[in-house]
């Protein structure tokens, strides 16, 4: 039985400029902890090889601490790495490959395989062939693992491709359809298992296909991110046994609630996460609220950002709907009044390009109102 | 509210006053200065806001001049429909006391919080009452002299004018609260925008947009070293593909090994070209031998020639040369012949021309004789003519009546004739009148007519028969004229007679005949004149030289012998003749024929003299051509016979024929050279040795240029290849995503924070436009009398004049004329009144002295306001200008 870990997409280097340092810099320290833990399990689960299918770089310029940085966290595990070139590392000249075969070479690192050349890769004593479809380009239009029909292996080897691009016809309407891969290329040559790398989400996709997706969730698409495959395979021809094992550090999550009159139950949702603050939330709001109810949300809001690790509040369709009691407590005489009036029915009227500052302005209004009034506030 | 009597005592001016049953309406006090009339208002506010007893400089100063005594105030008023009675009396044993409609009346202290609470107005904790702190409405309501034409000063008042304004129009300023949110709303806006509305320097957009600029252009320096890393990652590929194409190829071995062949192929080429060379060299050698041999045998073949020809030159020039002479002494004799036709025809010429001056001298003659007649024919005549002028100068000098003397006759006429006549004038007229036979004698007996007037020009006797004689003396100077006439009468009597006339009209007949000869004479003299113009004796020498020259010629003629003088004269006299004419044409032809014969004969002389001597010097060349030709012969036939008996002809003919057989056979091996030559080109092996070369260089300098390139760009990628260039730049286009979305939201804060500032400024400037309503619509109308077209600004807070604004101009109070600011002042005073009585608040209005500067126009006017607002106001007017108010129609109070 040959035994591998699967996984893809490190995107190491990938910079999170939307925020702020802190964060920045624990979002990409997440990474190179992520390839620490895949290189953990794999030591400790004995796998035969470690294949990563492609981007495991976010850039091919990708700095030369980074490159120190992920061989670091590699060296938990001895046995072979097999490094596919994805389209955002694709084996250009110049490209990281071309730093990291010699940076390898200078510390001593022998169990590293970059597979930038179409050509089967013999391990475990010959009993697995991985044949590889490098990118060398960061867009193929051509299926690069069509050369894997046609290849030579030993009768008794296990065969496994190793490949970066999109599945035909299987992924979502709107993923990015660049590096086409046939959906039947298992079936066609003769594979016992296709490592995919791109689509950033856990997914077996198609028979012995499987997209391991990125270990380190980057971004918020619901798509099951955090994960590793961890494959058995008995013989040539027998089904694999896939095995989803979730290694990330951080949760990104998209929650969209929406609220009308009353945000109270808001305070449940932020409650319900097990552990905020590796969590990053993106609340998005929609609906209506009268005035005292919004200046409670935003004190909310505030309590919550303190506590995720990040909050990214998305409340562009949220609407303040000052009531007559709203109104009550800004004033009810005096030409404040009038004015309040006056916003009310800019704020009202679709057509007033000053639509949006005059809900602001009311709010305004409303806050420093009861700002100056603390007794009844 | 309103005063109904007031009486003071003992204050300060005022030993006594008193204004009894003042009118609810208008009122004027009159008095002069010093009168007290300020003094009156100063104890009305005595009355009411002063403690009776206080102390201190403004309560001592209610002191009479003299220092001493009590000064009182008593004041009888209405107010809400009840009637009170005031007394006050300060310093010296101080008391209040008020009736008014309650069972007993208040006194002491008890006065002044009543007081005080009916007029809500407050007292100082301590010190004395200030107008504008402590006087409520009254500070505004009772004007002081001078004080009219400031601002309205209200202070106090103006709670009391709210609290009325706000029964009127509500609350609707939002207070305290209104002002806290505007203030507010402003600090949020001044976050955000400066004063002028524009983006503030330190407002949080500006920090994002500079933050936003700032990684823009961090963004496109990192884009472009991004894309320059790209480029280089391409050049480089390219040049490695470049590189392993040149040696997969083999391209620099095969470039050498075709330089090796052209080598070889060049060395070949040089040693065809070496023996061609030589083979060239030997026919150019043979061609020269050859060459030599037939020139020799020629030279032979020319001398021998030469020989003969000179031979036969020598026999021609011999035979030119006798041909020649013979012409030559042919040429003489012609020369000879004609010298002597030269001879004749010049003796012929002379014989002509003789003829011809001979002819031409008696002509000459001829013309002098009819001269020297002419002249004396002249001469002649002009003596006649001379004598005839002395004649006719001598009988004008026997006339010697000229213009001038005629003229003073004239003239001396003239004065007798008036003399006459004056003294007929002056002389007086006598008539005698005798009777029948009586007869009247002058003295010296000379009868006088009877019955005519005598004129007696001088004492006169007149003896009268029979009565005697008569005397008469002419007086008034008759006797002076008569003696004036005998003096004119003498004076043209010595001018007739030096005129030799005996009368004046003789006079005149002797100065016309003097005038006729005069006239002759200047006739004559111009006759003479034009006859010999430079005068006779001019003539007459001409006349002698005329005849001298006639006798010149004359004897010339003479000379020749051929005819004698007279002869000559005669046929000179004669020849005006057209036969002399005949003649003289017929021997100037003869003189012309003769002279073109000479000139023939002198042209055929010169002609045979010429052609002699040209004869003469061909005969000469021709013996020179003659000897040097014999020279030439003889020369070159000495010359040919030592050549040849040095080498016969036949030897020379045989070494030609030798040279040519040699030439041919190395021009056979020039030939063979020449193919094998042509076979293996040198130019064309240098030309491909070359090309070779180049190429070798081309390539190595190519591979060379290809593997430094290649090195520079590995070494220049591996610096910026880990330099995470593609991560900074989606870092930037990340960090430039976030700070867009955050600038929308600060902007969209930044135009709620200003939407609100102004929305809120807006409303209140309105709202206070509504607050003012109430003040600007009772002032409006009195504003119409003496401002038309005017509106007043007044400040919503403190209920200050702030200006005017005057057919839409906005002018600031203190601004106006004094006389503008006192009227404008005033009509406010009586609106807030207005306003205030309708608030229920006491309100009368005192004005001491207001209208000061007011023009007659607009005082006549402010009567108007007067009249009007004291419809419902008590309006007392204190005044020191009674006529100004007496057309006023109200109760008048003297002080």
């Amino acid at each position: 039985m040959i035994r591998l870990l699967h996984t893809a997409d490190w995107q190491i280097g990938k910079p999170f400029g939307g925020f702020d340092e802190e964060r920045r810099a624990g979002l990409r320290a997440a990474r190179f902890e992520a390839v620490g833990r895949i290189a953990a399990l794999a030591a400790t689960r004995g796998v035969d090889a470690v294949l990563v299918a492609g981007d495991a770089f976010d850039d091919n310029t990708v700095q030369e601490r980074d490159l120190n940085r992920v061989l670091d966290a590699m060296a938990a595990y001895e046995g072979p790495w097999i490094l596919l070139p994805g389209n955002h590392d694709a084996a250009t000249t110049g490209s990281v490959w071309d730093r990291l075969r010699p940076l390898a070479l200078r510390r001593g690192v022998a169990n590293l395989v970059i597979a930038d050349e179409p050509a089967p890769i013999a391990l475990a004593g010959g009993r697995l062939v991985v044949l590889p479809a490098p990118l060398r380009r960061r867009h193929e239009g051509a299926d690069l693992t069509a050369w894997f029909d046609a290849a030579e292996t030993p009768a008794a080897a296990l065969r496994v491709g190793l490949a970066h691009g999109a599945l035909e016809n299987r992924l979502p309407q709107g993923a990015d359809a660049g590096n086409p891969i046939a959906e039947t290329r298992a079936a066609s040559a003769r594979l016992d298992y296709l490592a995919l790398g791109d689509w950033h989400g856990f997914v077996e996709i198609a028979p012995k296909t499987v997209y391991a997706g990125t270990p380190e969730p980057d971004r918020y698409p619901a798509n099951e991110p955090g994960h590793v495959a961890l494959v058995e395979l008995d013989g040539p021809g027998e089904p694999p046994r896939i095995e989803r094992v979730a290694v990330a550090r951080y949760a990104w999550t998209v929650r969209t609630e929406r609220i009308d009159g009353d945000a109270g139950g808001l305070e449940a949702v932020f409650a319900a996460f097990p552990d905020p603050g590796h969590t990053l939330l993106r609340l998005v709001l929609s609906g209506s609220l009268p005035l005292r109810q919004r200046v409670e949300l935003e004190a909310a809001i505030g309590h919550w950002r303190e506590r995720f690790f990040h909050l990214d509040l998305r409340d562009e369709d949220l609407y303040d709907e000052p009531d007559e009691d709203d109104l009550d407590r800004i004033d009810v005489s005096g030409f404040v009044r009038s004015a309040i009036e006056t916003l009310r029915a800019k704020a009202a009227d679709p057509a007033d390009p000053e639509r949006e500052a005059a809900r602001l302005a009311i709010r305004m209004a409303y806050v420093e109102h009861r700002r100056l009034t603390p007794s009844e506030g | 509210m309103y005063l109904k009597s007031l009486a003071v005592s003992e204050f300060a001016s005022l030993a006594e006053a008193r204004l009894e049953a003042l009118d609810p309406g208008l009122n004027v006090v009159v008095g002069d200065n010093e009168a007290g009339k300020s003094t009156l208002l100063k104890a009305l506010r005595a009355a009411f806001f002063q403690k009776h007893r206080g102390r201190g400089e403004t309560v001592e100063a209610f002191l009479p001049y003299c220092g001493e005594g009590r000064p009182s105030v008593s004041i009888a008023f209405s107010h809400g429909g009840a009637d009170y009675r005031l007394s006050k009396s300060f310093l010296t044993r101080p008391a209040a006391e008020l009736l008014g409609p309650w069972p007993s009346p208040v006194s002491g202290d008890a006065v002044e919080e009543k007081l005080a609470e009916l007029f809500g107005f407050v007292h100082p904790g301590r010190g004395d009452s200030k107008l504008a702190e402590h006087q409520g409405a009254f500070g505004l309501l009772w004007v002081e002299q001078g004080r009219s034409n400031g601002g309205l000063d209200i202070g106090a008042g103006r709670d009391a004018v709210t609290a009325s304004l706000e029964g009127e129009v509500g609350t609707i300023l939002g207070g305290e609260r209104g002002r806290s949110l505007i203030a507010a709303a402003k600090a949020l806006n001044d976050r955000h925008f400066t004063a002028t509305g524009r983006t503030a320097a330190n407002a949080p957009l500006k920090a994002i947009d500079d933050e936003l600029t700032r990684a823009r252009e961090d963004l496109v320096g990192r884009r472009a070293a991004l894309a320059e890393l790209e480029e280089k990652l391409k050049r480089l590929e390219d040049r490695r593909r470049a590189l392993k194409g040149y040696e997969e190829a083999a391209t620099l071995e095969k470039a050498e090994e075709a330089l090796r062949s052209a080598e070889a192929a060049m060395r070949r080429a040089e040693d065809h070209d070496r023996e061609w060379q030589a083979a060239e060299s030997a026919v150019r050698q043979a061609e020269a031998v050859r060459t030599g041999a037939a020139e020799a045998l020629k030279r032979r073949d020319d001398l021998v020639k030469a020989v003969e020809a000179a031979r036969t030159a020598f026999e021609r020039a011999a035979a030119d040369h006798a041909e020649i002479d013979a012409a030559a002494r042919l040429a003489v004799e012609a020369v000879t012949a004609a010298a002597q036709a030269q001879e004749e025809a010049r003796k012929a010429l002379k014989a002509a021309e003789d003829r011809h001056e001979s002819h031409r001298r008696r002509a000459d003659l001829s013309r002098a004789v009819a001269e020297r007649d002419r002249l004396s024919a002249v001469v002649a005549e002009a003596g006649d003519l001379t004598e005839r002028i002395a004649a006719l100068a001598a009988h004008r000098d026997l006339l010697p009546i000229d213009q001038k003397s005629l003229a003073a006759v004239e003239k001396a006429e003239r004065r007798r004739r008036d003399c006459e006549v004056r003294l007929q004038v002056a002389a007086p007229a006598v008539t005698f009148e005798p009777e029948a036979d009586g007869a009247v004698q002058r003295e010296d007996g000379q009868a006088v007519a009877a019955g005519v007037p005598t004129r007696v020009t001088s004492r006169s006797r007149y003896l009268l028969g029979g009565f005697g004689a008569v005397t008469i003396e002419p007086g008034g100077g008759a006797a002076n004229l008569e003696s004036e006439l005998r003096e004119a009468e003498a004076a043209l009597a010595a001018l007739l007679k030096g005129g030799g006339a005996a009368s004046g009209d003789e006079a005149r007949r002797l100065f016309a005949e003097r005038q006729d000869v005069e006239a002759e004479l200047k006739l004559v003299s111009a006759r003479r004149d034009a006859l010999v113009s430079d005068g006779l004796d001019a003539a007459k020498a001409r006349l002698r030289a005329a005849e001298a020259a006639a006798d010149r010629l004359n004897a010339a003629i003479g000379g020749e012998g051929s005819k004698g003088a007279a002869e000559a004269e005669a046929e000179a006299t004669a020849g005006e003749s057209g036969d002399d004419e005949a003649l003289a044409e017929s021997l100037v032809a003869a003189l012309n024929k003769a002279r073109r014969a000479t000139a023939t004969a002198d042209e055929r002389l010169r002609a045979a003299s010429k052609e002699s001597e040209a004869a003469a010097l061909r005969r000469a060349a021709a013996e020179s051509d003659r000897s040097h030709l014999e020279a030439q012969a003889l020369r070159l036939r000495s010359e040919c016979e030592g050549a040849e008996a040095a080498a016969p002809r036949t030897t020379l003919v045989d070494r030609l024929a030798e040279a040519d057989a040699d030439l041919e056979a190395k021009r056979g091996r020039l030939a063979l050279k020449e193919r094998e030559r042509v076979g293996d080109g040198r130019e064309a092996a240098e030309a491909r040795q070359k090309a070779a070369e180049r190429t070798l260089r081309q390539i190595g300098r190519t591979l060379q240029e290809l593997r430094d390139e290649t090195i520079g760009l590995e070494a220049e990628v591996r610096v910026s290849g880990g330099s995470g260039l593609g991560e900074t730049v989606q870092l930037l286009e990340e960090e430039i995503a976030d700070l867009e979305r955050r600038r929308a939201r600060t902007a969209l804060e930044a135009s709620a924070a200003r939407l609100l500032y102004e929305t809120l400024g807006e409303a209140r400037r309105a709202a206070r436009e509504r607050w003012l309503g109430p003040i600007k619509t009772r002032v409006a109308p009195y504003l119409r009398l003496i401002h038309p077209e005017s509106d007043i600004d007044l400040d919503e807070e403190t209920l200050e004049l702030k200006g005017l604004t005057r057919a839409g101009v906005a002018e600031r109070f203190e601004r106006l004329s004094a006389g503008a600011r006192e009227q404008v002042a005033v009509v406010t005073r009586l609106a807030l009144a207005q306003v205030l009585k309708q608030g229920g608040h006491p309100a009368a209005v005192i004005l001491d002295d207001a209208l000061v500067n007011t023009d007659e126009i607009r005082l006549e006017r402010m009567h108007q306001v007067l009249r009007e607002a004291a419809k419902d106001l008590q309006v007392i007017v204190l005044t020191c200008r009674e006529r100004d108010f007496r057309d006023l129609g109200a109760p008048t109070f003297r002080l």
